[in-house]
């Protein structure tokens, strides 16, 4: 078995948000290892850096664990992985090159989810900072980088009550990400993260009870700090994060229907916010969403446990639906 | 740029692969997908005598998991990609770019983003619409007995979301009424199982525009002319259906089309759905002179005129663009674009023209 991780270097990424995000791929692949053991599979955890190709051919492994989601820094990029995979004809964990592109794109993640029915909140593509805003969007808005996942550029600022927030946030975003920027109505109301785990075909969902650290507006969100805390510790941030188990066929229902649209496999999160009146509104879709060892943080793991499915537990069902 | 307004002379490379589609009968759902794709060796073979004439050494390889290790072997300058599906599926069309990232190497085509839009017609309909390009009032329908959208007006036509090359496309597309769409629509359903898009028909002429990337982008549109099979048809509801194409392609004839209008959006369609070097859009013309985009095509049928009948390189033989032109130009610009960029093809930044998202078809 195989467990590929991005290979995560300075030099790689744009900014220190970006690459604080990656940074201990490595660290992070190497602790399924112990786990694998436990199953009586020899694991090897292997970069998916530009050896990938003959790595995976010196070591003929009969399944890959795909954790790679950045190569060289580049989110497309990570996107070949699973092509190559297939070229090869190994079988591997989390979604194929479509459905990982389709997750490097809100805005086509939106358009998808819209079409098949799944509640979205009111958005549009941007890609000049003055373009015109469609009149049918109301504020207060938020700002995402369409491309990038994370929770980069996700802050206070991201936010913007009126138009004149709103291009100079534009403006900001554009000129130091190059890329296209997502705005969408921003839901004030409860947040959740639900995890849909194809092994069993079940919804897990927790509710993020987030209470942001001096913040001086209204809006409760999961911002930059609240997710990576850089330079401090998770416990440092526990009195403004906690989960709470949450449960809801109807959400089941939209969270399993927004799966397939997206083209998930084997597992995937989906961000989802409710408004006052108890509607929900499909905000972020994560194919191959963040999977590591509960001592990491990770959100799925440790809703897995809570409901009963340890992280080798979750691996030997990973991996037996995707041998098969 | 050596000096501001000369380009950099660039080599042409020493040593070019020819990748292709590895075809077998087994590996498609129906004889008409296989059909499109049964002589892509043969194809190949005549696209490789042109780069030979260019002094150019070139070795042939089907696109399958023995690539690899065949690419190592060969060490080419540059790979032209030809494969249009790999063990018959086209939406694993975007590994062959990736593989050919990953080993570092110069490839003709678009890349992984371009080829994997390529296969969802859904999405690039959206991200056309959005980029202000003008796309038919349009609906994505996954079962056949899905609710139409009521602000969609008959005639409707039926096509498969994730295939090319007109597959399922016939005299039956066209649909004048419910009853009709529903045939369509589950004909093709229990053929491919996969998604469907309903377009309002656009009754008028076809215009095919096939675009040639470079220093500068460009467009050498053409209307199809039916001389046989549709010809007793109206005018305006002549399409190109898979036997048109594939079968009595002998039919089909193309006539220089002039609108700079068209050129331009093509000009930006090309950049909003992430295609590189070379590539194709379908344009219905309604009767008020109107463009609306049907389908792009990314790394359309290619190969030499005479030979393969590519209606890519008709075209543009035609307007005095031979195919040894097209093949140096394509290097030229592979060549340059490797050397120049250490991003992959599809994040260049091309800003796309903001348009406000307006509602179309189901999507209201």
């Amino acid at each position: 078995m195989a467990v590929l991780y991005s290979d995560a270097k300075r030099k790689y990424f744009s900014t220190d948000e970006d690459y604080l995000t990656e940074k201990d791929s490595d660290k992070e692949a190497e602790a399924f290892l112990p786990h694998l053991k436990k199953l009586g599979v020899k694991g090897v955890a292997l970069p998916a850096d530009s050896h990938l190709m003959e790595n995976l051919r010196r070591i003929e492994p009969s399944m890959v664990i795909n954790l790679a989601v950045t190569i060289r820094g580049s989110f497309h990029l990570a996107a070949m992985v699973p092509g190559i995979l297939e070229l090869l004809g190994i079988p591997y964990t989390g979604t194929t090159t479509d459905g990982f592109l389709l997750g490097c794109n809100k805005f086509l993640t939106y358009t998808l989810m819209e079409q098949a029915g799944t509640p979205v909140p009111r958005f549009q593509l941007l890609s000049r900072a003055k373009a015109p805003v469609d009149k049918q969007l109301r504020f207060p808005l938020i700002l995402k980088l369409n491309g990038e996942h994370s929770n980069v550029e996700i802050t206070r600022e991201a936010v913007v009550e009126n138009e004149r927030q709103l291009r100079r946030r534009l403006k900001y975003l554009l000129k130091k990400y190059k890329q296209d920027v997502l705005i969408s109505e921003f839901i004030d109301g409860r947040e959740f993260a639900a995890f849909w785990w194809q092994p069993n075909g079940r919804v897990y969902a927790v509710e993020r009870k987030i209470n942001l650290p001096g913040n001086s507006t209204k809006h409760q969100f999961m911002d930059y700090d609240l997710v990576w805390h850089p330079g401090k510790t998770e416990a440092d941030y526990a009195e403004y994060l906690q989960y709470q188990s949450f449960g809801d066929k109807r959400l089941s229902a939209l969270v399993k229907r927004a799966a397939l649209v997206t083209k998930m496999e084997g597992y995937g999160k989906f961000d989802i916010r409710m408004d006052k009146k108890g509607n929900y509104f499909f905000i972020d879709a994560n194919a191959n969403c963040y999977l590591a060892t509960p001592d990491k943080e990770c959100e799925l793991s440790r809703t897995l446990k809570a409901n009963g499915i340890n992280f080798t537990l979750a691996l030997k069902q990973l991996m037996e639906k995707n041998y098969d | 740029m050596t000096n501001g307004d000369q380009p950099a002379a660039v080599a042409l490379p020493a040593r070019v692969a020819i990748l292709f589609s590895e075809v077998k009968r087994e590996y498609f759902p129906s004889e008409e997908a296989y059909l499109t794709e049964k002589n892509a060796d043969i194809y190949a073979g005549e696209v490789a005598k042109y780069v030979v004439k260019m002094g150019i050494d070139v070795a042939l390889f089907p696109g399958n998991e023995a690539v690899v290790n065949k690419l190592r072997y060969f060490k080419p300058d540059l790979v032209v990609n030809l494969v249009d599906s790999v063990r018959g599926d086209e939406t694993l069309n975007a590994s062959v770019p990736g593989m050919l990232e990953m080993l570092h190497l110069p490839y003709t085509g678009s890349g992984i983003l371009g080829q994997s839009l390529n296969t969802n017609k859904y999405l690039t309909y959206q991200l056309l619409q959005n980029g202000g390009i003008p796309v038919p009032h349009h609906q994505l329908v996954t079962q056949p007995n899905q609710l139409i959208d009521p602000v969609l007006r008959y005639p409707l036509f039926a096509k498969l979301n994730n295939m090319h090359s007109s597959i399922a496309i016939d005299d039956n597309s066209i649909c004048q009424n419910e009853k009709e769409l529903r045939l369509k629509l589950k004909q093709m359903y229990e053929e491919y199982h996969q998604p469907m898009l309903v377009d309002e028909f656009i009754a008028g002429k076809e215009v095919t525009v096939p675009v040639l990337d470079g220093l500068n982008t460009k467009v050498y549109p053409a209307e199809r002319i039916f001389t046989n099979g549709e010809t007793d048809k109206p005018e305006g509801y002549k399409i190109v259906t898979f036997k048109q194409k594939w079968v009595a392609w002998q039919g089909t004839t193309f006539l220089k089309h002039d609108d700079d209008n068209l050129k331009e959006l093509a000009r930006k369609a090309f950049s909003l759905v992430k295609m590189s070097d070379y590539s194709r859009f379908d344009v219905r013309v309604d009767g008020a002179g109107r463009n609306y985009f049907i389908d792009a095509n990314a790394n359309p049928f290619f190969g030499p005129p005479q030979e393969t009948h590519s209606p890519y390189t008709m075209i543009l033989e035609m307007y005095g663009v031979n195919f040894e032109e097209i093949l140096r130009r394509l290097f030229v610009n592979t060549m340059r674009s490797a050397s120049s960029s250490g991003a992959p093809k599809g994040e260049r930044r091309d800003r796309p023209a903001d348009q406000p998202k307006t509602p179309s078809g189901a999507n209201g």
